[in-house]
């Protein structure tokens, strides 16, 4: 993982469209974002996460801050486009040409126990609590953006974002696949479960 | 079997119960100090796992695709940035003359126009009514140099050393100073029925104009505009030159010399 520093370099080098700028910014963060639009618009999640980043290419000149500013400022964008991808989605679902592009040919299932099984079944988990709980928890988990950035990309007050957080991990723990996992080991699990 | 499903049931509820907002910030920070519950602990973990593959895939492509964009975006806001600036604000001081020396012609052509007495009947009556104190005649009275309209003139042989003897009727008055009955003989003081009529005349005969006011408190007094003349022949006599120079009371003060 990159550093703080790091990411302010390469967002100063992104911001005059230097490849190796976004090629940080990407790498380190495009894996958060993509988890997170899982859960918030789940199958156009990989279609969501390009519309994001197209964004943040395009808008980068409105965005000041430093490197946490930017996480907020990304997830937010992440978030908008996510619903939007959703919405689109409900709407003309019989319509899968916009899909062609979304990722490498031959990504199934299969490639994907192969492939950070452990994670894909987390984040499915996760995707499975109520709406809020589960953004809550991947914000504040897997974004790793703190109470008050999570509260502002949610838009919801501080104290709400807490107990989200915390009603979605409750609840999370209750789960019997997770509890399941405790006694196998997580590699075990995941294998068994596909 | 039973008695295990429902203990395990009475655990989870109770182990679900145990996180409170502490226990879940440090869960979510992922600290481990606590006794905590390994399997949720494992799932926060792999959620936050490094990037697989499967993500990572195709990112050479999405990187160049952003950096492209993101110069494309360069590129296009800063000329714009100008254009916008420039071009439109030259267009607009451009449209903004052309529309004032538009307006200014209009404007001044009509101002002409009705100065002189040349808008139709209807709307110089308008101007009339809106600028009289800027000499705005009526309609039918413009201050045209061949002020003695030939009625006149030939119908009142006494008329000839003044043409404003008679004024000329004015078929084109409009509606609105219909006779008015109300309060004709009343109003009438000697001094300023004679100053009116005398500044209606002098403006009837293409003179000065007459103040707005003091011709509508005329028109009032003499029951509407078409009776002026009659009124005016009954109050102060058929216009003479006698009629004409006798001082006015107020400031309309004829000149009889000024009737080119």
């Amino acid at each position: 993982m990159p550093t703080d520093d790091d990411l302010a370099d390469a967002l100063i080098a992104a911001r005059i469209g230097e490849e190796h700028g976004f090629a940080i910014l990407w790498r380190a963060l495009h894996p958060a974002v993509l988890r997170y639009l899982r859960v918030v618009a789940g199958d156009a999640a990989e279609d969501a996460a390009s519309e994001t980043w197209l964004q943040v290419a395009r808008d980068l000149d409105r965005f000041t801050g430093d490197p946490a500013a930017f996480r907020g400022w990304l997830f937010r964008i992440a978030r908008n486009r996510g619903l939007d991808e959703l919405r689109r989605a409900g709407r003309c679902r019989e319509d899968p040409a916009e899909t062609v592009d979304a990722g490498p040919p031959g990504r199934d299932a299969a490639t994907e126990v192969l492939e950070g099984a452990g994670t894909a079944w987390a984040v499915s988990r996760i995707a499975a609590l109520p709406p809020d709980q589960a953004e809550a928890v991947m914000l504040r988990v897997v974004a790793g953006l703190d109470v008050a950035a999570t509260a502002q990309v949610l838009g919801k007050r501080r104290g709400a974002v807490r107990i989200a957080t915390m009603r979605g991990l409750r609840r999370l723990a209750a789960d019997p696949q997770v509890r399941d996992r405790t006694a196998q080991g997580p590699r075990h699990a995941a294998a068994e479960e596909v | 079997m039973l008695f295990a499903n429902a203990l395990l049931r009475a655990m989870r509820s109770w182990r679900a119960h145990r996180i409170g907002l502490l226990e879940a910030d440090r869960l979510v920070a992922g600290d481990r100090s606590g006794q905590g519950d390994s399997g949720l602990e494992n799932l926060l973990d792999a959620a936050r796992a490094p990037a697989t593959a499967g993500e990572t895939s195709g990112g050479q492509a999405m990187i160049a695709a952003l950096a492209a964009e993101r110069r494309r975006a360069v590129l296009t806001a800063r000329p714009k940035g100008n254009v916008r600036v420039q071009v439109p604000t030259s267009a607009r001081t451009i449209v903004v003359s052309i529309a004032a020396v538009v307006a200014l012609l209009s404007v001044g052509g009509t101002a002409v126009a009705a100065r002189t007495g040349n808008l139709p009947a209807g709307v110089q009556q308008h101007a009339h009514d809106l600028f009289s104190a800027l000499g705005v005649p009526a309609p039918g009275t413009g201050p045209t140099p061949s002020a003695p309209s030939p009625v006149t003139s030939a119908a009142s042989p006494t008329a000839r050393r003044t043409p404003t003897a008679r004024p000329t009727p004015t078929p084109k008055a409009t509606p609105k100073h219909t006779p008015t009955p109300t309060p004709a003989p009343t109003v009438s003081a000697p001094a300023e029925v004679r100053a009116w009529c005398e500044a209606w005349r002098v403006a009837a005969a293409g003179g000065h104009p007459m103040n707005g006011r003091a011709r509508r408190d005329l028109y009032a007094a003499a029951g509407g505009e078409d009776n002026v003349a009659q009124y005016c022949t009954d109050r102060i006599g058929p216009a003479t030159p006698a009629a004409t120079t006798t001082k006015p009371g107020k400031g309309h003060k004829p000149h009889p010399g000024r009737n080119k």
